[in-house]
């Protein structure tokens, strides 16, 4: 019973913990200069395993390199500062710069007018070329006008000017956007869309790892009206302070002919252009192959994944258990006659908080609580979505356990109650020494299940950033433009985690001893 | 004069409509041995659970030496009114020694020491002490009743309500849990037991009592009873369980 307690509160401590790293990481002293971007931009910046010696750690998920990676390296240097690389959604930048999570933006960044109004841009730090990405066989590998798209089908990166601009082409079909260009691309080779807007490098990364696909250029004055520059975003209202003319100076003071040998750096090291791992293109690999080359080049993020997932699991059984004993045991005590009248009075609330609670958790999906519970409350406690998946997972769990340990009570016989009051044990006692015990025992199999469940709905709190397994499998998915194969190595890392599991839960089964039948003389 | 423990003073206990106790006077006296007779439904079991407060009566009073149980600490008044059940209620979770000591521990807080040294004195007195570490769930059902009694004198209560402690043995096994009880009658511990072994309550009662339709008809000592039988009701019962 000691061991269980500690065990509980070590748990308790670790997502206090986990809690409180992601607070410490906000609040910025003035010897790291963090910065936010994507991670999913090559060649401005990416998500790899390598670390090689312009990548920077983005914790368990990996390193972020690229261009925007480089110059953030070189600035932090000048600043004095130690770097630190945040991995958020393109959506996710703008609110992390206003909170003070990030200290700047470095994420191919075009200023404009309208987010001028939310951040303030330094001058930019790379100035590149609008073009169009198409599929190398189609007419339109030979335009070289935007107005030759006219009829076509375009398409552009969600909330970006790349997205804006394709009403520039008359008559176009502007497809709805996409949040990522690998997924873009897979639209693009699926012939879902005729082309893809992008910047020259971000083309040209794509295009290196793709040989189906092509670059057109525009002719003067026929391509795109657009600023093509990007520029370091810092907070709004930061201009004129001391921060924002260091920033300003020390990127000033990058040469002209650094810049363009960061870029150089960034698109030989970009991953779509570095040679497959075994010698073999990649449009000539079995389905077999593309999985096991997946499996090797990722297991790191696979692994950070399996970790979140089985935190979550595990914290979510453990603490809904806790919740479920408290609720079912509460739904157990029998409004008896001889009760006071307070008594009564509490035990019909009790009664009618646990129906209620059972009653909404079980009735809603989990994705659905997640949202509601994540950003209803984001405002006032400021957590991060692991903990937050912690609780909500919990919670949910919570009801299910406290129909679960209701069920126990209600099997267990009547005579052991009596048995315990004969001798004088008040009913709690009862409760917790000779009821509960056993209906926890009868009832092993089922908490047990909740275990395996819990490993699989993990997977819905991604709604809400929890990088867990499936998370990390839609990024592994997104890097590599192999949906299938990385899903199929997602699966049996699942089966795998409920595999052992199950195992692990029937040696505790049987060291328990089975649910027994009650043996009593006739 | 000897002590009364228990008084029992015009008590009623109804089940929905079916009156299960009408008016019932009763007492029980220190170092008496009482046995309860009569055919199922007539109200016996009820009285003994109506004692213990495992049934919350209707009507009248229960008497725990002068004081009305209803003043008393219900949880304190059990652990002095020991019970022994007709299906043992040992608890499952616990081996035998476990199910004797929780009540020493938990109710009268005694140490966990001093609960072992009583535990395992009241398991040699019934002939359980070599199973004190067995799981109870794994005891014959003979096994389990002495368990039973065992943990009920562990509270060394002032008095022991039997209720039907041998039918739901089998015939082999009720001379060893009557063997027990008779034992503890020549000690002279204050019981009252529900029973249908006719010998047995011959044996060993100093009173016997007879009840049927929800009153006691006959009251006397096992000679008056058995033998010198007055009312009609009790003839035909004796006559059923002497044929």
């Amino acid at each position: 019973m000691k061991k269980f307690r500690l065990g509980i509160v070590s748990l308790f401590m670790l997502a206090m913990l986990v809690g409180c790293q992601s607070k410490q990481a906000r609040v910025n002293d003035d010897n790291t200069f963090v910065v936010g971007m994507e991670c999913n931009y090559t060649p401005f910046n990416w998500q790899t395993m390598d670390a090689s010696d312009t990548a920077v750690s983005i914790g368990g998920a990996g390193y972020c390199d690229g261009y925007d990676v480089m110059i953030a390296q070189d600035l932090a240097d000048r600043l004095d500062q130690k770097l630190e690389v945040k991995k958020l959604a393109w959506e996710g930048l703008l609110p992390a710069l206003e909170s003070g999570e990030i200290d700047a933006i470095i994420a191919g960044m075009t200023a404009d007018e309208t987010r001028e109004k939310g951040i303030d841009f330094t001058t930019p730090y790379y100035e590149s070329e609008m073009v169009m990405i198409t599929r190398a066989s189609g007419e339109e590998a030979s335009y070289d006008d935007i107005q030759q798209f006219g009829g076509k089908h375009v398409i552009g990166q969600k909330s970006t000017n790349y997205d804006t601009v394709i009403d520039q082409i008359e008559n176009v079909n502007h497809a709805t956007p996409k949040a990522t260009y690998p997924e873009m691309v897979v639209a693009l080779q699926k012939m879902e869309v005729d082309g893809i807007t992008a910047e020259l490098p971000v083309a040209q990364g794509v295009v290196a790892s793709n040989p189906d696909l092509t670059i057109v250029h525009f002719a003067q004055d026929k391509g795109f009206d657009i600023d093509t520059s990007v520029s370091i975003g810092l907070k709004e209202g930061s201009r004129g302070t001391e921060f924002f003319e260091e920033v300003q100076q020390a990127l000033d003071d990058i040469s002209e002919d650094q810049r363009n040998s960061y870029m150089d750096r960034a698109r030989e090291n970009s991953p779509e252009t570095g040679e497959p791992t075994d010698g073999v293109a990649v449009k000539d690999q079995g389905f077999f192959t593309k999985v096991t080359n997946i499996a090797k080049q990722y297991w790191p993020l696979f692994a950070y994944g399996v970790q979140i997932t089985l935190i979550l699991a595990f914290v979510g059984t453990i603490f809904g258990l806790l919740i479920g004993l408290l609720l079912g045991t509460l739904r157990s005590f029998t409004i008896e006659e001889s009760d006071a009248k307070l008594v009564k009075v509490l035990k019909r609330i009790a009664h009618g908080f646990v129906g209620l609670y059972v009653w909404v958790l079980r009735g809603t999906p989990m994705m659905v609580q997640a949202f509601f519970i994540y950003y209803l409350l984001k405002p006032i406690v400021h957590w991060n979505p692991l903990t937050a998946g912690m609780i909500i997972i919990s919670v949910n769990t919570g009801a299910y356990m406290a129909e679960i340990i209701r069920a126990g009570i209600q099997s267990i016989d009547k005579g052991q109650t009596e048995g315990a009051r004969s001798i004088g044990m008040s009913n709690l006692q009862t409760m917790f020494f000779i009821i509960l015990p056993q209906a926890i025992k009868n009832q092993l199999p089922s908490i047990g299940n909740q275990l395996i469940v819990n490993i699989k709905d993990s997977s819905m709190l991604n709604v809400i950033g929890v990088v867990d397994l499936y998370f990390q499998s839609t990024s592994v998915a997104g890097s590599v433009y192999q949906f299938s194969e990385t899903f199929f190595v997602t699966s049996l890392v699942y089966l795998f985690l409920t595999t052992i599991a199950t195992v692990i839960l029937n040696l505790i089964e049987k060291r328990m001893g089975h649910p027994k039948t009650l043996e009593r003389g006739v | 004069m000897e002590q009364t423990i228990i008084k029992v003073d015009h008590l009623k206990k109804s089940f929905g409509k079916q009156e299960v106790l009408k008016e019932v006077n009763f007492h029980i006296d220190k170092g008496e041995v009482i046995s309860i007779l009569g055919s199922s439904g007539s109200g016996k079991s009820t009285l003994l659970r109506c004692i213990n407060l495992l049934e919350i009566p209707d009507g009248g009073h229960i008497y725990f030496h002068q004081d009305d149980v209803k003043s008393l600490e219900l949880n304190h008044y059990r652990s002095k009114v020991g019970m022994v059940f007709q299906s043992f209620n040992l608890f499952d979770n616990m081996n035998v020694l476990e199910n004797c000591m929780i009540g020493q521990v938990k109710v009268l807080k005694r140490s966990k020491e001093d609960a072992k040294a009583k535990a395992l004195f009241y398991l040699e007195k019934v002939g359980m002490k070599a199973f004190a570490n067995k799981p109870s769930t794994q005891l014959s059902g003979g096994q389990k009743q002495r368990v039973a009694i065992a943990r009920a004198l562990c509270m060394e209560p002032e008095v022991l309500l039997f209720d039907e402690p041998t039918s739901a043995l089998d015939p082999e096994m009720v001379e060893e849990v009557l063997k027990v009880i008779q034992d503890l009658a020549k000690e002279g511990l204050t019981m009252a037991i529900v029973t249908h072994e006719m010998q047995f309550a011959k044996d060993v009662s100093k009173r016997v009592i007879f009840m049927d339709q929800g009153v006691i008809v006959e009251e006397g000592s096992p000679q008056e009873v058995f033998e010198q039988t007055k009312h009609e009701r009790t003839k035909a019962f004796l006559h059923r369980f002497n044929n």
